[in-house]
C-alpha cells in the first residue's frame, strides 16, 4: 500500500461529479438542453480522462457543473450538439490550464472561453481551442493580459473581417 | 513482555528521517501492527487533509493542481505529521499515535511544532552569526550570510515544509544525511556551530595561515574550515607542541611522517584519538556535543593521515601553515584615462590659473584615473608644492602604484631618464619622505605586492 496519488481513483468523486451534472439539467432545461445519467457519466470520464492526461488532480467534483451553467446559453449551442461541445470544452479546460500555468483561476477561464466561444469563435471549437486560447496563454505566460493583442494579432483580426 | 515484543516489531533504524511518517506506516502495516482497513482509513483521512491543503493552496480559484504540486504538498503534510510523531517516546507510541488519532490532529499538532522549532532555529542561527569564524573562505560567508538567512525567508510552512530553496554551499565536516527542510537546517546549524565554537579557540589569524597552508585560493574553494584546523592541532597535540599556535613546520611534518610510518589505520586512528583526547584537556573543551563531534571526526582524519603518510604526501593532510605575505598579490586597476581631446581642454584651463586652490579644484572634479594623474603632475607645469597638493588627493594604494612605477627598484635621477621621469621622480620621492616613517614602510610594503590588471 502506498501514498501514490496516481493511484487515487476517487470513485466517491465521479459519482459526485455525476450527480452534480444532472443536477444542472434544472436550469439548463430552460434553454432546451438536457443531459441523461448516461451522458452525465460519459462527461464524468470525459473529465477524468483529461485530469490523467493533462496531469492534474482534482479532489471535488470538478468544474463540469460550471462549464455547463456558463456555457448552457450560448447561442450556438442545441441539445443535437450539447454533449458534443461539453466533451470538448473540458477537454480544452485541462488542457489550458497547463498552458496557462494556473495563473488564471477556474472563473477566469471559463469566462474568457465562453466570450470566446460566442464572439470572435462564432461557436467553432477550432477557432476557440487553435487561435483564440493559444493566443491567451501565450500572453498569459508574457505577463500580459489575456485579452492583449499586439500588431500581429490586430493584423490577423483586420484579414478575418475581409 | 508483549510491550518488549511489540517494540521490537517497530525496527527503528530502519525508519527513514526524511520520510518518517510514511516508512513508520509502511513497516507498521507489514508487521502486522495496521490491518488493511485501518491502512484504508489512513490513506482516505491522508486524501482528505491533502484535498483541504490543497484548496488552501489554490485559495479557492481553482478546482484542480499539477500532480507534482499535489503530491509536493502531501510530502508537505506527511513531514509535518512526522516532526510531531518523531518526538513521542518511541515508534511504538508514534504507531498507536497514528491508528488511534485522526490524521487531520496529528497534522495540527505537527504544524505547532514546526512553528515552534522554526522560531527556535532562528534564534540559534543569530547565536552561530555571532559565532562566526573570521575567513575570507567565500561558501562559508555567503552560506551563513545569505543560505541560511534567505531560507528563513522562503521556507513554507503551509506548503512545502519539507524543502530547502536556497543553497546551502559549504560542506561540513559531519555532513547532515536523511533529514530535511526544517530539521535538516537544525542539524547542519547544531553542527555548524559546534565547529566555529571549536576553531573560536584559536587565533583567526593563525586559522587563516593553516587555511593558506592547505591552498592559498582557500577563499574560493569549498573547504572544511574546521576538520583542518582539528588536523592542524592534532598534529601539534602528537608532537606536544603549543596547541593553539597551530604551527607545524617542516621538521614537525617529517617527525610526524616518521611517527606513523608502517602503522596500520588502526593505530594510527589510536594515536589520533589520544591526541585528540589531549587536545580537549588542553584546550578546555568539556562541551559533551563538542568532544562527540571531534571524536566523530577522527575516524576521517586518521584514514586521511594513512593515506597520505603511505604515499608521502602528509604535509597536504597536516599542512605548513604560510603567512599571508606570501600569498595571492593585490590586483589594483588604474582606471580608464580620459580622451585626448578632453585632457589637453582641462591642461590649457589648468595653465590658464592663477592660484593652486583653483588648480586643485579642476584636477579635483574632472580627474579620476591614475594614469591621467600622472601626466598632469608633469603637464600641468605644477611646482613643487601644488604636486604635493596633487599627491595628497591619492591613497596608500595609489602611491604604491607609482612609486612602484617610478621609484623603487629604480635608480632616480638616472641619466637615461627623461625629464619628464626626472619631474615624477623628483615629486614623488619628495612628498614621500615628507610621510610618517610608517605610512612609507606601508607604502613600499604594499608596492611590492601591487598587481595592477
Amino acid at each position: 500500500m502506498t501514498f501514490d496519488l496516481m493511484l487515487f481513483s476517487g470513485g466517491l468523486l465521479e459519482k459526485q461529479a455525476v450527480s452534480e451534472i444532472i443536477k444542472c439539467n434544472e436550469i439548463t432545461l430552460r434553454y432546451g438542453l438536457v443531459l441523461s445519467e448516461q451522458q452525465a457519466r460519459e462527461l464524468a470520464e470525459t473529465r477524468k480522462d483529461s485530469l490523467k492526461s493533462s496531469g492534474r488532480i482534482e479532489f471535488g467534483g470538478g468544474v463540469i457543473d460550471k462549464l455547463i451553467l456558463e456555457f448552457c446559453d450560448s447561442p450556438y449551442i442545441f441539445q443535437s450538439n450539447y454533449t458534443e461541445v461539453m466533451h470538448e470544452l473540458i477537454e480544452i479546460f485541462y488542457y489550458y490550464k497547463n498552458e496557462t500555468l494556473d495563473l488564471m483561476s477556474d472563473d477566469e477561464l471559463i469566462s474568457f472561453m465562453k466570450s470566446c466561444f460566442d464572439g470572435k469563435c462564432q461557436g467553432s471549437l477550432d477557432l476557440l481551442k487553435m487561435r483564440e486560447l493559444e493566443r491567451m496563454a501565450r500572453n498569459i505566460r508574457f505577463g500580459y493580459d489575456p485579452g492583449h493583442r499586439d500588431e500581429e494579432d490586430a493584423e490577423e483580426d483586420e484579414d478575418e473581417q475581409y | 513482555m508483549s510491550n518488549i515484543e511489540r517494540s521490537r516489531l517497530i525496527n527503528e533504524e530502519l525508519l527513514s528521517g526524511e520520510f518518517y511518517f510514511q516508512s513508520l506506516v509502511e513497516q507498521a502495516f507489514r508487521q502486522g501492527l495496521i490491518d488493511d482497513r485501518a491502512m484504508e482509513g489512513i490513506q482516505m483521512q491522508s486524501i482528505r487533509l491533502l484535498a483541504e491543503r490543497t484548496e488552501r493552496f489554490n485559495q479557492g480559484d481553482s478546482s484542480s493542481v499539477k500532480i507534482e504540486k499535489a503530491q509536493s504538498i502531501m510530502i508537505s503534510n506527511f513531514y509535518t505529521m512526522s516532526v510531531y510523531l518523531k518526538s513521542l517516546p518511541d515508534a511504538d507510541a508514534a504507531v498507536a499515535e497514528v491508528t488511534s488519532t485522526p490524521i487531520s490532529e496529528i497534522y495540527k499538532k505537527g504544524r505547532r511544532m514546526l512553528d515552534i522549532k522554526l522560531h527556535s532555529a532562528k534564534h540559534f542561527y543569530s547565536i552561530v552569526c555571532r559565532n562566526k569564524i573570521q575567513t575570507p573562505n567565500h561558501d562559508y560567508n555567503a552560506t551563513i550570510d545569505e543560505g541560511i538567512k534567505s531560507f528563513f525567508y522562503t521556507y513554507d510552512t503551509d506548503f512545502a515544509a519539507h524543502e530547502i530553496i536556497p543553497v546551502i554551499d559549504y560542506p561540513l565536516s559531519t555532513a547532515v544525511t536523511d533529514l530535511a527542510g526544517l530539521e535538516y537546517i537544525q542539524r547542519y546549524l547544531g553542527n555548524l556551530q559546534l565547529e566555529n565554537l571549536f576553531c573560536s579557540r584559536f587565533d583567526a589569524a593563525a586559522i587563516h595561515r593553516v587555511m593558506l597552508g592547505y591552498d592559498t585560493g582557500y577563499g574560493e574553494l569549498l573547504i572544511n574550515i574546521y576538520q583542518q584546523v582539528l588536523s592542524e592541532a592534532l598534529g601539534c597535540a602528537l608532537l606536544c607542541k603549543n596547541i593553539q599556535e597551530l604551527y607545524i613546520s617542516h621538521c614537525d611534518t617529517q617527525k610526524l611522517e616518521h611517527l606513523f610510518a608502517g602503522k596500520s589505520k588502526e593505530e594510527i586512528h589510536c594515536l589520533v584519538s589520544d591526541a585528540a583526547f589531549a587536545l580537549c584537556r588542553t584546550l578546555g573543551i568539556t562541551n559533551d556535543g563538542l568532544q562527540k563531534y571531534i571524536l566523530a571526526t577522527l575516524h576521517e582524519i586518521s584514514s586521511r593521515v594513512y593515506n597520505a603518510a603511505g604515499s608521502g604526501a602528509l604535509s597536504r593532510v597536516i599542512v605548513i601553515p604560510q603567512q599571508p605575505d606570501c600569498s595571492e598579490p593585490l590586483r589594483y586597476s588604474a582606471g580608464e584615462k580620459m580622451d585626448d581631446e578632453k585632457y589637453r581642454g582641462l591642461i590649457d584651463e589648468i595653465l590658464q590659473c592663477r592660484y593652486a586652490q583653483d588648480k586643485l579644484e579642476i584636477i579635483k572634479n574632472n580627474i579620476s584615473s591614475l594614469e591621467d594623474i600622472e601626466d598632469v603632475l608633469v603637464d600641468a607645469e605644477l611646482d613643487e608644492t601644488e604636486a604635493f597638493e596633487v599627491l595628497k588627493l591619492l591613497g596608500e594604494a595609489e602611491l604604491s602604484v607609482l612609486a612602484g612605477r617610478h621609484l623603487y627598484g629604480m635608480e632616480v635621477g638616472a641619466a637615461d631618464c627623461s625629464d619628464r621621469e626626472k619631474r615624477l621622480q623628483q615629486y614623488l620621492s619628495g612628498y614621500l619622505s615628507g610621510l610618517p616613517c610608517e605610512i612609507q614602510k606601508e607604502i613600499k610594503r604594499l608596492a611590492g605586492r601591487i598587481k595592477e590588471v
